[in-house]
């Protein structure tokens, strides 16, 4: 700009209220890498929340998910533990990076000194290829109908017959119908639907079950109910790669009444999942949860129902779930992996208009309260837990902007989850009306 | 020094203040509503004193007082890497001051239509 119009542009300033005096406020934050956001925090003392991984020394044969008989009781998960919390990326580049399930077994710290596996990071190498060729040998007890979720098709498979009813009712949401796909969830043209495998390699093999995407060895885990949740991770990471061309995509969970949806947002072990469970089980509507995808243009949030999984710390909030939660059959230690219609028939929401963002803690043993957050603390509670934040662009960030400045955003920290289901509902219908929570 | 907007980062309003995402950095910056001003500024024609001289002149205010701010911001914002100064780099570049808000079409598969 020429000075003249510097002029004018500082005096607009000045009339605005801006004071050049004292020392400038610049505020940074570190943007997660793609696919990291909800890296888990220092874990509470105590509380209903729970907290990430299987617990050691956990009593064996408890979760047999499969009721084949063949559960090795003294096989417990080996290597080191995905640390905490539920959500499994490992960040980075995803075309490189293994994807674990909480409880899962991280390959790339199993195989150190096992050179012979190192198949990460290196596409479909020679290795991959034995692989795809060794799968297509494997004898598949279960295979999924074609499935769809936000613009990509993608199947699963799984070694283990008798799991094959309790896995197709997890994966019925994302069931394409049989009319035809439409909507959000319908696959793109041309789209090479994505394979998710779970191979029971025996109870010989220790972790005993391997989780495949595309051929390619993801993960190992110990457990029936940990592959499942390192199955349910690779779709979460398949959908943040697919979803960053649409829009914003944030670890966050989604409940909603009508086509108002409230958006809760924190890292692993914040209470997304048992909020959003409770708020369910209170009447509203299940969007999303790990993976909120945000559209750019209208700021609508896409159904996204994968399984809400219950971890250990949370089951005495849900004691109705005991008998209802896959691969968990009332153990204490495992995942209970839950279909959003077993605990309403009616739950599955079709998305919706972002109603509010709500930056979610739980803290054990202290008031629940909701406080309003100004836009630049919304803008940093958004662009922290943003899995692309590392890639947006210009479109991207105005869409972050437009959530942190036109979409009501607070913070709630909540003991229980009554109170937290009351607050939740409060600021959904605060929506529109200027007044705070 | 003729400060100027380091290439790659992408600015956004947010309200009065600006975020500014630095991509390469891989981290965001929130400038409050004065520091957000001054860097509008910083358009890699004027040079730090012109800025502190207009800024005094609308403001009406010390001289000293300004120039300390500006000079504290240009040295925040340097460090971070989120301005360059103009008058160092190539003279091909200084002929085009780079935009306050690049191209989304320039900016990788996340500008992609949906």
């Amino acid at each position: 700009m020429d000075r003249q119009n510097r002029r004018e542009f500082l005096r607009k300033g000045a009339a605005a209220g801006a004071i050049v005096a004292g020392l400038p406020l610049v505020r940074s934050f570190d943007v997660p890498a793609f696919g990291q956001a909800g890296s888990p925090p220092v874990p509470p003392p105590s509380g209903d929340v729970p907290e990430g991984g299987p617990v050691p020394g956990q009593q064996p044969g408890a979760a047999d998910l499969t009721s084949s008989g063949r559960h090795d009781p003294g096989a417990a998960v080996a290597g080191e533990q995905v640390a905490g919390g539920s959500l499994p990326f490992t960040g980075g580049d995803p075309k490189n990076l293994a994807v674990a399930g909480a409880g899962a077994v991280v390959l790339g710290t199993v195989m150190v000194g096992r050179p012979r596996h190192t198949v990460l990071g290196h596409g479909t190498d020679v290795r991959t290829a034995r692989s795809l060729a060794r799968l297509d040998k494997v004898f598949w007890g279960f295979e999924s109908p074609p499935l769809s979720v936000l613009g990509f098709s993608f199947r699963v498979r799984h070694t283990e017959a008798p799991i094959g009813p309790a896995l197709l009712a997890l994966l019925a949401p994302f069931r394409t119908p049989e009319d035809g796909p439409a909507g959000p969830a319908a696959p793109d043209a041309g789209d090479q639907p994505l394979d998710l495998s779970v191979r029971d390699r025996g109870e010989r093999r220790d972790p005993r079950f391997a989780i495949y995407r595309d051929g390619r060895l993801l993960t190992t885990a110990g457990e029936p109910w940990s592959a499942l949740s390192a199955l349910f991770g690779a779709l979460d990471r398949a959908t943040v790669e697919r979803a960053t061309a649409r829009g914003l995509v944030l670890h966050a969970a989604a409940a909603g009444v009508g086509d108002r949806v409230a958006m809760l947002v924190g890292p692993s072990g914040s209470g997304k999942t048992t909020l959003t469970t409770a708020l369910v089980r209170d009447g509203l509507g299940y969007v999303a949860d790990e993976v909120v995808a945000v559209d750019a243009d209208t700021l609508r949030i896409a159904p996204y129902h994968k399984p809400l999984t219950i971890k250990p710390g949370s089951h005495h909030v849900f004691p109705e779930l005991r008998r209802v939660g896959v691969a968990a059959h009332g153990a204490t230690h495992a995942h209970w992996h839950v279909p959003a219609t077993s605990i309403r028939r009616d739950a599955l929401a079709a998305g919706g208009t972002t109603g509010c963002v709500i930056g979610v803690e739980h803290r054990a043993g202290t008031a629940s309260a909701l406080e309003r957050l100004d836009e630049a603390d919304a803008m940093s509670l958004l662009v922290q837990q943003c899995f692309n934040g590392e890639r947006l662009d210009q479109r991207g960030l105005d869409t972050a902007v437009r959530l942190a400045r036109d979409v009501p955003c607070y913070r709630l920290h909540y003991s229980d989850t009554d109170t937290a289901c009351a607050l939740v509902r409060r600021a959904l219908a605060n929506v529109g009306s200027g007044t705070t929570a | 020094m003729i400060p100027v907007h380091a290439p790659g980062v992408v600015v956004a309003e947010l309200g009065d203040d600006v975020v500014v995402h630095d991509r390469a950095g891989g981290r965001f910056h929130v400038l409050d509503q004065t520091s957000a001003l001054v860097w509008q500024c910083f358009d890699g024609v004027a040079t730090v004193d012109d800025i502190v001289a207009d800024i005094v002149e609308v403001f009406t205010t010390d001289d000293g007082e300004v120039r300390a701010y500006v000079v504290a911001l240009v040295s925040v914002l340097s460090e971070r890497g989120l301005i360059v100064d103009a008058a160092a780099r190539p003279a091909a570049a200084t002929d085009e001051p780079e935009p306050a808000r690049p191209s989304s079409a320039s900016l990788g598969p996340a500008a992609a239509p949906a």
